[in-house]
């Protein structure tokens, strides 16, 4: 039977196109690793897109790509996608990895209540840093690189088969390794100055529900 | 950005010190925070000058650091996950 991985892409600004062309680092992998991914891309990042592929392909997987509040994650022009008390329930039994801010501090909770359900999201807002000279070419910014490239680790963690857990660790641990690099007497000021904001990516990146969860 | 209210008020030593560490980001970084804010490096400085909700914020997340610096975080003591 397939596995389906459900990704979200919206693109009307530059921080949802910068998670969107970074989620393609991915895509690869999860090939290889015999899913099938339902990219909902741009417009198609809508309420009644996310919430018809949940019901009738049942992905075991869901990555939001968008912005975010206590009680919601969104898509494209920031339509809500999945709200707490609304269609969070949609959510049961999936791991969910929400890229946006806070959506950890209510939805996700909310969502690691259900039965078998991981959700892994940031409870504060989530940070990035880009260069405005690489807007239309994002995955050339080695500046976004820096949360990127730890934020991707979740993903691909959990693809190649591990805990919901181990993918949050891997990834704290990503964003940990590249505050150390950016201590060390090679790094320009310029970069340095981006540890605060990594900092606060690492500590407001959490896991909700079941743990030991792994894609089946 | 959602209407957040943040409780906390810094007194002007916290915010100068804060104004001096944005002063050493690159020109040209943009940073995106909260839902659809995406400020340049000059609009941070303002926007923590004027003392709106985001400059607040940016303050909190700067004195969240040094407080991290002070529980080494810095040194491996990630948060485990919940």
């Amino acid at each position: 039977m397939a596995r389906h991985l459900l990704l979200t892409r919206p693109g009307h600004d530059y921080a949802t196109r910068y998670l969107s062309a970074w989620a393609e680092k991915f895509f690869d992998l999860a090939k290889n690793k015999n899913y099938s991914i339902i990219d909902l891309y741009h417009e198609r990042a809508n309420r009644k897109e996310v919430e018809s592929v949940i019901k009738k392909r049942d992905p075991c997987f869901v990555i939001i790509n968008g912005h975010g509040n206590d009680d919601s994650i969104t898509g494209h022009e920031n339509e809500p996608l999945l709200m707490a008390g609304v269609n969070s329930s949609l959510l049961t039994g999936k791991i969910i990895y929400a890229i946006s801010c806070r959506s950890a501090r209510v939805l996700g909770k909310e969502a690691g209540q259900y039965v078998d359900t991981a959700y892994i999201g940031y409870r504060d807002d989530f940070i990035l840093l880009y260069l405005e000279k690489h807007r239309t070419r994002p995955v050339e910014d080695k500046l976004a690189e820096l949360f990127l490239n730890p934020s991707n680790l979740v993903v691909t963690t959990l693809l190649k088969g591990h805990s919901a857990k181990e993918s949050v660790l891997r990834a704290q641990q990503e964003f940990l390794r590249n505050i150390q690099k950016l201590l060390t007497s090679k790094t320009k000021t310029d970069d340095s100055s981006a540890l605060r904001y990594l900092v606060w990516d690492m500590k407001n990146l959490v896991l909700h529900g079941n743990k030991d969860k792994k894609l089946s | 950005m959602d209407s957040v209210q943040y409780i906390i008020q810094y007194d002007d030593s916290v915010k100068e010190l804060v104004l001096a560490r944005l002063e050493t980001l690159p020109s040209g970084a943009v940073i995106s925070i909260g839902s659809g804010q995406e400020l340049t490096k000059e609009e941070l400085i303002q926007s923590v000058r004027d003392g709106s909700d985001i400059g607040q914020k940016i303050i909190e997340i700067e004195m969240s650091f040094l407080q991290g610096l002070k529980d080494g975080v810095l040194y491996g003591s990630t948060s485990a996950p919940h």
